[in-house]
């Protein structure tokens, strides 16, 4: 029978420091899915894993144990994205003259039948992976949180550290955002 | 320009692509190495391997002593025996020999 992830942290904690291999080679699938949300780089996205486990490893005594492991070490994963997308923001310009003819074409279909824009596509995609590099930081973190991953506000303040109310605000705020990054691009292209 | 449906449009795609759940090759291993300069050193541990190592050290010496301490195959185990006892207790039977004569 496998050990829990309370006995491998506990035996982490007594000082026996092999069973935290197991906790790092089970968690990271979504320790990885999750950096890359915010990092497009394979070399980012490997730094921000090996940030979280890092952290992981270093505050394991404050894991008190109430919800489980993997809770936990998505909160600090979150946070460790939020801090790379902080860390990163000034390499973000705008930079729409940068897209691609597919990326162009899809837009150029979309506004020639707005009923018919096919979101799988992989020019939406890309499109949207661009319009997210655009905004802030907390505007970044919210609509992925909130519009790409679909979790409730009380979850967001869980796993950002934030009070409900906060995440309200800088969610409408980071709704502007996108809507005014969304109103440059079509203004720059169409008018 | 619609913008809502834009949006709502470019949500649904990134909902749609989910990032992979991939791992590079040997991350653990790596993330490993990286973590254990930080794992804590056990004194126990320590001692307990330096403890082992001594007896081993001090069993090795013991039996290298013994055997070349050991008399060749010409000379009897009586002889060295008596040869140890002769050099052991020279002195002692000189003494004794001195003295014998002057009480007796």
């Amino acid at each position: 029978m496998e050990p829990t992830d309370a006995e491998l942290i506990s035996a982490v904690l007594q000082g026996d420091p092999a069973p935290f291999e197991v906790l790092v080679r089970k968690y990271s699938p979504r320790v990885f899915a999750t950096a890359r949300r915010y990092a497009r780089r394979e070399s980012e996205v490997e730094d921000i894993a090996q940030d979280v486990w890092l952290k992981s490893y270093q505050k394991l005594s404050s894991f008190r144990g109430d919800a489980p492991f993997e809770h936990w070490l998505m909160r600090l994963t979150v946070r460790t994205c939020y801090d790379f997308l902080r860390g990163h923001q000034r390499n973000r310009e705008l930079a729409f003259s940068e897209i691609t003819e597919p990326e162009t074409d899809w837009l150029d279909r979309f506004v020639t039948e707005p009923e018919g824009a096919d979101h799988h596509a992989a020019a939406a995609r890309q499109l949207v992976g661009r319009i997210l590099e655009q905004l802030s930081p907390a505007a970044r973190l919210i609509i992925t949180l909130l519009e790409i991953e679909e979790r409730s506000v009380k979850e967001i303040a869980q796993l950002t550290g934030w009070s409900v109310p906060l995440v309200k605000v800088r969610a409408f705020r980071a709704r502007a955002e996108m809507k005014k990054c969304l109103a440059k691009l079509t203004k720059d292209k169409y008018l | 320009m619609d913008l809502p449906r834009l949006h709502k449009i470019l949500i649904a795609a990134a909902r749609d692509s989910a990032p992979a759940e991939t791992v590079p090759y040997a991350f653990e291993q790596r993330m490993l190495a990286h973590l254990r300069p930080r794992w804590p050193v056990n004194p126990w541990a320590v001692w307990s391997r330096g403890l082992g190592r001594a007896a081993a050290c001090s069993v090795a010496a013991a039996f290298f002593l013994g055997f070349s301490t050991q008399p060749g195959p010409e000379a009897g185990a009586d002889s060295f025996s008596w040869d140890l006892d002769q050099a052991m207790f020279a002195s002692v039977d000189s003494f004794a020999g001195d003295t014998s004569a002057d009480l007796w």
